[in-house]
């Protein structure tokens, strides 16, 4: 019978964590659950859809006795964000029925016994490779945000793994924009998949961007997995042939007129475009003129905005529209001081870059200007 | 008991019109419309702006190698028998030589505000009905240009040299009439029906070319003996009145040729929205869903013929006391697809939750035109089911609603249609549809 011992803030911290594995939309009840499960000195907690994501994860305990159990993670969560600090006192009966016990409080919460819970199955014949944890938490925050929520098109949903001259390179696309992003660490073995922009996510929550400690990576014919410290985030891959993306950046002779601008600046200039452009469409009108660039938004109901910043201009003027949210994306991801947007003609993409880098290329598709 | 039916489209005849003031076939006022019709829209600005198209034939539509459909032919091909909606692997079966072009609809809609920017200049009365047809009411331009012949001419003149396309010109005292001398006049033709030839005129044409004659009120018609519009002027209007009710009245009036209805300018559309009343009030989700599809492809084939898109879409519902209910998405991209509007329709249905409520009335509205919109950089699936239900539109357009139905439709239709049969046993088929244009000025 599971029986431990761990302190609440640990329990809470970890709980949070795992309970995301969760979809809440699982047809199998059992799977709404945590499995929690106590051994040697140890607390293991997992939670899984089976598709997208599972959570796997450790933390120390005094273990009394060995054993296994499932709880609803909802209200695990929920109560161990509610206890008060201290040694929580975990313990499961023949029932399945866990009691929590912390400071005054004792709970028996009504679980599921182990039998039907399933997990992602181990990866088997899979590539692995290692990479500092900030340099995986910049190309997933440089990308994965591209990525499609539109299930319908489960393809897009993902963030491609591919490895071109032996660095990793990720690629997502919702066919408005497209994100690029290159590691600069080398990670060897050619190999592509398709990894589920919902699982990476949860990996990039996990991740801290300013340690080099390392997150092993491995990738099987079926599944991916990431393992960061204590937990290990694993996703089924998803089937199907990525779009080729190869043919949608535009080539570089094309693009002949290039407005380098403050990325700070052009943030907050589009955050405050947002306000009217918000009511249409998020369409933010870009114009070039001598001293930079003219921002403007117009809306039926709300009214107008404009703003003129600095800017630095190569090639003709133009004049063209994107979907502000869609820039401000990866403004926030760029982590430059600088960004290029190099455009040709009104109605054809545009590609935004670090103005000091070129590993991450990010393809946006205008608006029409109404 | 008789389902709810109300047409209040642009088609609608003039229904308060007294038939005594029938004379020769023209109402009292003579009017002059003119119907352009562009010549093979579509193929014809692929053949323009790719000499090496010309005089080859062409087909815009999908890849054959990939169950993609003809959205539009050139002539040339059509001499081949390709037409639109064919499947492209047909096409190239019939002209192996044939050209396919993927279509630009950018460019489409850019030609045909061009085109009416030109036909505006003879008349501030025009009515477009599609990205490549217009109505104009020349009556009182006749005096500044000549006649309406004129008019017609120079239209089709300038078209050619300004444009490099042609065009097809019907001029009849009303638009039924003038829709019908255009087709007559295809390709790059002028056809005048003056008053006193409209008689005539129509008497050679077969009953499907009156408005808002289908395939099921044709074949009740030919079962009536009545094949050409001609046989159908000699039929007395209370007969056609016995047999089709009120819609006989109009039967008997455009047989004759004569529609009362106005060309409507400046008709800035809000909205586009269809709606049914059902015979009896029902809960059944299966029937329920049926009607939600049917009304989504009744919307999205308006919005498709009159190049719009929109972002909001509207689910309307009446439950059985009457109390009427509407719930709104917005969609982040503006969309004419039948599948999109049907999703979030359905959507909508489902997060009301009927709680076993029964309903008298479903209605699918778009509105929130008024977007520009986001570019891709990839062609979407829906690229190509955008083209099957362009192409799904034309054979509706020619052959009646009814000639392609959704499978899910045909099934769902048992109950849908056991439904109408047990409360319209002499039902004449398709016009199910309470047309609803949501136009507020």
């Amino acid at each position: 019978m599971l029986d431990a011992t761990c302190p609440q803030e640990e329990l809470y911290d970890i709980v949070q964590t795992v309970a995301r594995g969760v979809s809440g939309r699982s047809t199998q009840p059992v799977q709404n659950n945590i499995y929690l499960s106590s051994q040697g000195d140890t607390l293991r907690l997992v939670a899984t859809d089976l598709e997208y994501v599972s959570i796997d994860a450790t933390i120390p305990a005094t273990v009394a006795d060995e054993g296994a159990t499932t709880v609803p993670a909802r209200y695990f969560a929920q109560i161990a964000g509610s206890l008060p600090a201290g040694e929580v006192s975990l313990a499961a009966n023949e029932a399945d029925t866990l009691a929590i016990a912390c400071g005054s409080a004792r709970y028996e919460i009504r679980g599921v016994a182990t039998d039907d819970f399933q997990m992602l199955p181990a990866l088997d014949e899979a590539v692995e490779f290692s990479l500092p944890q900030s340099e995986l938490h910049d190309l997933l925050r440089q990308t994965a945000f591209a990525a499609s929520t539109d299930e319908t098109r489960p393809i897009l949903t993902g963030v491609l793994f591919t490895v071109v001259d032996s660095k990793l390179q990720l690629v997502a696309t919702d066919t408005y924009r497209l994100a690029l992003c290159a590691s600069k660490s080398e990670v060897g073995q050619e190999q592509q998949a398709i990894v589920s922009g919902r699982a990476l996510n949860e990996v990039l929550r996990m991740l801290d961007d300013e340690s080099d400690a390392p997150v092993a990576v491995a990738i099987s014919e079926t599944l991916a997995r990431f393992e960061v410290g204590p937990i290990t985030v694993a996703s089924r891959l998803i089937e199907g042939e990525f779009p080729n993306y190869e043919k949608v950046i535009p080539d570089e002779d094309n693009l002949d007129k290039q407005v380098t601008v403050s990325t700070q600046e052009l943030e907050n200039a589009l955050g405050r475009a947002l306000i009217v452009a918000r009511e249409d469409a998020n369409r933010v009108v870009f114009e070039t003129i001598e001293s930079g660039l003219r921002i403007t938004a117009n809306s039926l109901d709300v009214g107008h905005v404009q703003e003129e910043i600095s800017a630095r201009l190569e090639g003709e003027a133009i004049e063209t529209a994107f979907n502000a949210t869609y820039m401000l994306n990866m403004l926030e991801a760029a982590g430059s001081e600088e960004v290029t947007i190099s455009l040709s003609r009104p109605l054809e993409p545009g590609v935004m870059r670090p103005s000091d880098r070129d590993d991450y290329t990010y393809v946006v598709m205008p608006m029409q200007i109404m | 008991m008789h389902r709810a039916q109300q047409v209040l489209g642009q088609r609608g005849c003039g229904r308060g019109a007294d038939t005594g003031k029938l004379v020769g076939g023209a109402a009292e006022v003579e009017r002059k419309i003119i119907h352009v019709d562009m010549d093979a829209f579509f193929a014809a600005i692929e053949q323009r702006d790719d000499p090496s198209l010309r005089s080859k034939p062409v087909v815009v539509g999908g890849d054959p190698d990939s169950r993609g459909v003809v959205a539009a032919a050139s002539y040339e091909a059509r001499a081949y028998g390709i037409h639109s909606a064919m499947p492209s692997s047909q096409a190239r079966r019939r002209c192996p030589q044939v050209v396919f072009v993927r279509p630009n609809h950018e460019t489409y809609r850019e030609v045909s505000t061009q085109v009416m920017a030109l036909l505006r200049e003879y008349t501030p009365v025009i009515e477009p009905l599609s990205v490549d047809e217009a109505f104009l009411d020349v009556t009182s331009s006749v005096g500044l240009f000549g006649s309406a012949r004129r008019i017609g001419e120079q239209i089709r003149g300038r078209i050619r040299e300004t444009l490099q396309l042609t065009a097809s010109v019907g001029i009849a005292p009303n638009k039924f009439l003038a829709k019908l001398a255009s087709e007559g006049a295809k390709p790059d033709g002028l056809l005048e029906v003056k008053p006193e030839e409209v008689l005539t005129f129509l008497a050679a044409l077969p009953v499907e070319r009156i408005w808002g004659v289908g395939e099921t009120r044709a074949a009740k018609l030919r079962r009536l003996g009545f094949t050409t519009i001609g046989q159908l002027q000699q039929c007395p209007a209370e007969e056609l009145v016995a047999q089709f009710g009120k819609q006989g009245e109009e039967l008997y009036k455009l047989a004759r040729g004569f529609d009362e209805s106005a060309v409507q300018p400046g008709r800035e559309r809000k909205s586009v929205s269809h709606e049914e009343t059902f015979a009896e009030d029902t809960n059944d989700m299966v029937f329920l869903g049926a009607i939600l599809l049917q009304l989504s492809e009744q919307v999205g084939r308006r919005l498709r013929a009159q190049e719009l898109k929109g972002c909001t879409i509207t689910l309307k519902l009446r439950y059985a006391d009457f109390r009427t209910i509407t719930r709104s998405k917005t969609l982040p991209q503006p969309t004419d697809s039948d599948k999109q509007i049907y999703e979030s329709a359905r959507a909508l249905l489902a997060a009301v939750g009927l709680g076993g409520r029964k309903v008298r009335l479903l209605g699918v509205g778009v509105s929130n035109f008024d977007v520009g919109e986001q570019l891709r950089l990839l062609a979407e699936d829906s690229a190509e089911a955008s083209a099957v239900e362009r192409a799904v539109d034309e054979v509706r357009e020619r052959f009646g609603p009814q000639s392609v139905r959704r499978a899910r439709l045909v099934d769902g239709g048992t109950a849908e249609e056991g439904r109408r049969q047990r409360v319209e046993p002499d039902s004449d088929g398709p016009q199910r549809k309470a047309v609803q244009d949501g136009n507020n000025q």
